[in-house]
């Protein structure tokens, strides 16, 4: 049987993504963004989730390099554009509809704008990872409690810098290493959206959840420049257009399955800790340092991170 | 020539223990103080991580020249060494040229993500990622070199049956 | 896209090529097939694959193994087992039985414990009047209890390439180990039970003392890792630097047999050692990611598809299959290519992961001594000086054993997710 991509000779598409196959991102490059192509080019569309085209480094790498023709990263990239960098940026918005306002209108299309040149990479959409906030197995009620806090964070230094500015013993370690950490007390905490929480399994070795909505977590869509290049003007019009629709679609069902985790997390006993205002402003305070610091790593990035921040949400 | 090459194989091996020595010492010590750290001062390195896994990289392909230049490499030697000698010297060239080949596509790939990766920097460390990806340029043409050298001997040299294998599979890993 | 792999990497193989190339030649004839020739895969994965934290514990524990063997460990564990049950009929038997458990909780690997003990046991029983094939064969049977205990250096790359947590598969594989060293102690009875040669003397308590303060320093180890492990100390990859430490002070400064020079050494050894398993690791994670884009694990999975409503004859199908890939292929190569491929079929039919990794490691372990073509086989063979035909007959009914302790296994789950739970 070869039922494999390459039947009949039709180009294939890969979609490399790490979220687990029920996650809204990969719902709706299933039910929007696949059948929309298929139906109106020759083209075909194979998504592969769950890293199963490596982690987020090796098949941004893969897209970039054309071994990949799609893919959906966070903002790895920010290691080389800095720019990237600034919608990960502690508390940059207030929310997730704030986020989504300012990433859809001509300040998203900024943020993107060296991709291309950079990276050989093209944006088509920018969808939503979610809100991020901490898990931990003892409550964090106030700045006091992050003290010998030991923190899981990824690899980013500008996460780092927010772990260490709160005043958690921040441990960097790969995502696959989280689960047996967790289990094993090896670190008493994480930070991610809670539908990464849900779908790691990893509610079922934490006990609180702090609704710090500290970090906003992006995806974007992005296409193999070259590939892009060779398909016809007709293909590429589908492709963008599947792609800023599939992303809205995922940014629709995120919303919406927020408030489903939410209540299936507590139905596992998770306890979540709104912080009160005060808790609130001091976390806010602790961040301000990391933005200085990004002035004065990347000046040329101050007037854009000011703008955003100006947007009313 | 000959003993000219001989004692350059010897400082080649020399060189490539000493390397791989010293990246299982260092990854060793790194990791080690980083535990140290969590348990008895409640902090920690953010850069032994990343940078223990760079020298676990470059300890594994280093070594893996040197288990070439050894035969040490797993192999499965069931059917060729029940092969009579004429038809070992035919498999031998076979084998140790599909082996090039393989060592060609290592050596393009491995420049050309190289030099993607040449401005990339890892986050904790900041260190180039084209020094990862580095070390399969480097491991390409020394394992292309000890090949191409063992593929003139057999097909020219004098060489006994013994040469002819790749590798004896003889080292203690399972 | 199955059969393009399988043809291509038998072939390979075949001709003699070693296996890490041979992964990556099946995965340039998948690419060819599929018209996506590019370099770039090849060298972007086989570079990643070693790109990985997890996989450090590999050379950590081969290192610590090294370390003890040459710090004198692996003698004083004998000479424990010894004053234990050296006074019973057919005693060395179960000296070599309860060493080999016991230096199971330092190695992670069947061929180190096997060539470790064996250069000791073998001699020893050899002068007591057994024929070589007798304690060859108890040697390499026992040999593979190593790693089926933690450290377990199958079980880490299982556990790396599926998914599944490490320290969950260490634990399970606890209560096997042991099992399978009593099923090897009820065949040492049974077979030694006309022997008639004169016993050494019950050994008095203070000896037995002093053998176990001798001792003691390695069997604090698996205590450390094992509880280390379940107390949440430490990950896996930290346990293995725990043990090279704990090994390195104990070598230098307790038993004083490892000064620079043998510590030069001893890294040196294990780095290559290490290259070895991970050049076919970092091998496989290209054919994998190539597997993956051809649909492979869908292929396989439609093909058992019938077996999908019995977990039960599903996992017979596939224990019978891993027994047979046994004979002519070793654990490492074995569990790098096959565990991409089983593992959805395996989840698709709701068993547990943990359980099956424990049950394909087992398997896999039984393989070292199944001929023709078994690692620790050869070991014993060459520490001996005895052909495999010679060591085979010696082997059989230990090896049978094993078989059915597998069996016993399949048939009931319970009797590792029932400790397994417990232990973690
Ligand atoms: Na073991
Ligand atoms: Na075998």
């Amino acid at each position: 049987g070869c039922g494999g991509p390459s039947a009949g000779g039709a180009k294939t598409i890969k979609v490399a993504n790490y979220f687990a196959d029920d996650h809204p991102q990969n719902v709706a490059l299933r039910e929007k963004f696949k059948p929309m192509v298929e139906a109106k080019t020759d083209l075909r569309v194979q998504i592969y989730g769950n890293s199963q085209l490596g982690a987020e480094k090796e098949f941004y790498d893969g897209v970039r390099n054309g071994t990949i023709e799609m893919g959906i990263p966070g903002m790895i990239m920010q290691a080389d554009i800095p720019k990237m960098g600034i919608p990960e940026l502690p508390f940059i918005f207030k929310d997730l509809d704030h986020a989504n306002k300012v990433l859809k209108g001509p300040l998203g299309e900024e943020l993107t704008a060296d991709l291309e040149r950079e990276h050989g990479v093209k944006a088509l959409a920018w969808s939503a990872n979610g809100m991020r906030m901490f898990s931990s197995n003892k409550p964090l009620r106030r700045m006091g409690d992050f003290r010998g806090f030991r923190l899981r964070m990824p690899n980013i230094p500008n996460y780092i810098a927010f772990g260490k500015a709160l005043g958690a013993n921040v441990t960097p370690m790969p995502i696959s290493e989280v689960f047996t950490a967790l289990e094993q007390g090896v670190v008493d905490g994480q930070d991610n959206p809670i539908a990464t929480l849900r779908a790691s399994g990893w509610y079922e070795v934490q006990s609180y959840v702090l609704e710090s909505n500290h970090m906003f977590s992006p995806n974007l869509y992005i296409i193999n420049s070259g590939f892009w290049n060779r398909l016809s003007p007709r293909e590429q019009e589908v492709i963008a257009e599947a792609a800023k629709e599939s992303a809205a679609y995922e940014w629709d069902l995120l919303k919406k399955s927020i408030e489903e985790d939410k209540k299936f997390l507590k139905d596992q006993g998770i306890r979540f800790i709104v912080p009160d205002k005060r808790f609130r402003a001091a976390m806010e305070k602790a961040a301000e340092p990391i933005y200085q610091q990004f002035y004065r790593e990347h000046p040329e990035t101050k007037d854009l991170i000011e703008r955003i921040r100006r947007t009313s949400p | 020539m000959n003993r000219w090459m001989e004692r350059a194989g010897r400082w080649f091996e020399g060189l490539l223990n000493l390397l791989i020595a010293l990246s299982l010492a260092g990854m060793s010590a790194l990791v080690f103080l980083n535990v140290v750290l969590r348990y008895f001062f409640d902090s920690g390195i953010t850069w032994s991580e990343e940078m223990s896994r760079f020298l676990f990289v470059w300890m594994v392909f280093l070594g893996a020249i040197a288990a070439l230049k050894e035969r040490m490499h797993l192999a499965v030697d069931v059917v060729f060494k029940r092969l009579s000698p004429g038809w070992k010297k035919f498999f031998a060239v076979i084998s140790h040229s599909l082996v090039l080949y393989v060592l060609w596509l290592v050596f393009d790939g491995s420049w050309k993500m190289t030099w993607l990766n040449m401005a990339s920097k890892a986050p904790a460390t900041g260190v180039s990622l084209g020094f990862v990806y580095g070390v399969g340029v480097v491991t390409s043409l020394a394992m292309a070199v000890i090949v191409i050298l063992r593929l003139f001997r057999i097909l020219f040299g004098g060489s006994g049956e013994s040469d002819f294998s790749l590798s004896e599979g003889s080292a203690d890993t399972d | 896209m199955l059969w393009v792999f399988l043809v291509a990497l038998f072939a390979a193989l075949a001709a003699g090529v070693p296996v890490a190339f041979a992964l990556m030649l099946c995965s340039v004839a998948l690419m060819v097939s599929m018209n996506m020739l590019d370099s770039q895969i090849v060298a972007q994965n086989l570079i990643n694959g070693a790109n990985n934290f997890a996989l450090m514990a590999i050379p950590f524990f081969i290192l610590a193994g090294e370390l003890m063997n040459r710090g004198g460990m692996s003698k004083r564990i004998v000479q424990f087992a010894m004053t234990l049950v050296g006074h019973v009929r057919g005693g060395l038997g179960y000296v070599v039985i309860i060493a080999s458990v016991l230096f199971a909780g330092l190695s992670g690997s069947a061929v180190a414990d096997t060539a470790a003990l064996g250069a000791i046991l073998i001699p020893m029983m050899v002068e007591r009047g057994y024929d070589k094939k007798v304690p060859t064969a108890i040697v390499s049977s026992a040999g593979i209890i190593a790693p089926i205990i933690p450290p377990s250096i199958p079980m880490i790359l299982f556990g790396v390439v599926s998914g599944v947590s490490i320290t969950q598969l260490f634990m399970g594989g606890i209560v096997p180990g042991l099992l399978i060293a009593i099923g090897l102690m009820l065949v040492w009875t049974y077979m030694s039970r006309r022997e008639t040669a004169e016993l050494p003397p019950r050994k008095s308590v203070k000896e037995i003392l002093i053998a176990t303060k001798e001792a003691g320093w390695a069997l604090l180890m698996p205590v450390i890792i094992i509880g280390g492990l379940r107390g949440g100390v430490f990950t896996p990859t930290e346990a293995g630097v725990i043990a090279v430490f704990y090994a390195l002070f104990v070598g230098m400064f307790v038993y004083r047999n490892i000064g620079p020079r043998q510590l030069y050494d001893a890294l040196i050894r294990s780095a290559k050692t290490t290259s070895v398993v991970m050049f076919v690791a970092s091998a496989a994670i290209v054919s994998a990611w190539m597997i993956t884009v051809a649909n492979v694990p869908q292929e396989m999975t439609e093909l058992l598809n019938p077996l999908i409503d019995s977990p039960l004859l599903l996992l017979l199908f596939i224990n019978l299959l891993l027994l047979a890939v046994g004979m002519v292929m070793d654990l490492t190569p074995t569990i790098l290519i096959l565990t991409p491929v089983l593992m959805p079929i395996v989840k698709a039919a709701g068993i547990d992961p943990v359980y099956f990794g424990i049950i394909m490691v087992i398997n896999l372990c039984i393989g070292l001594i199944t001929p023709p073509v078994g690692t620790v086989l050869y070991v014993g063979c060459g520490i001996s000086r005895i052909s495999i035909g010679e060591l085979v007959k010696g082997l059989w009914p230990f090896m049978l054993v094993e078989i059915a302790i597998l069996l016993l296994l399949v048939f009931f789950p319970q009797i590792v997710t029932v400790p397994l739970e417990w232990l973690t």
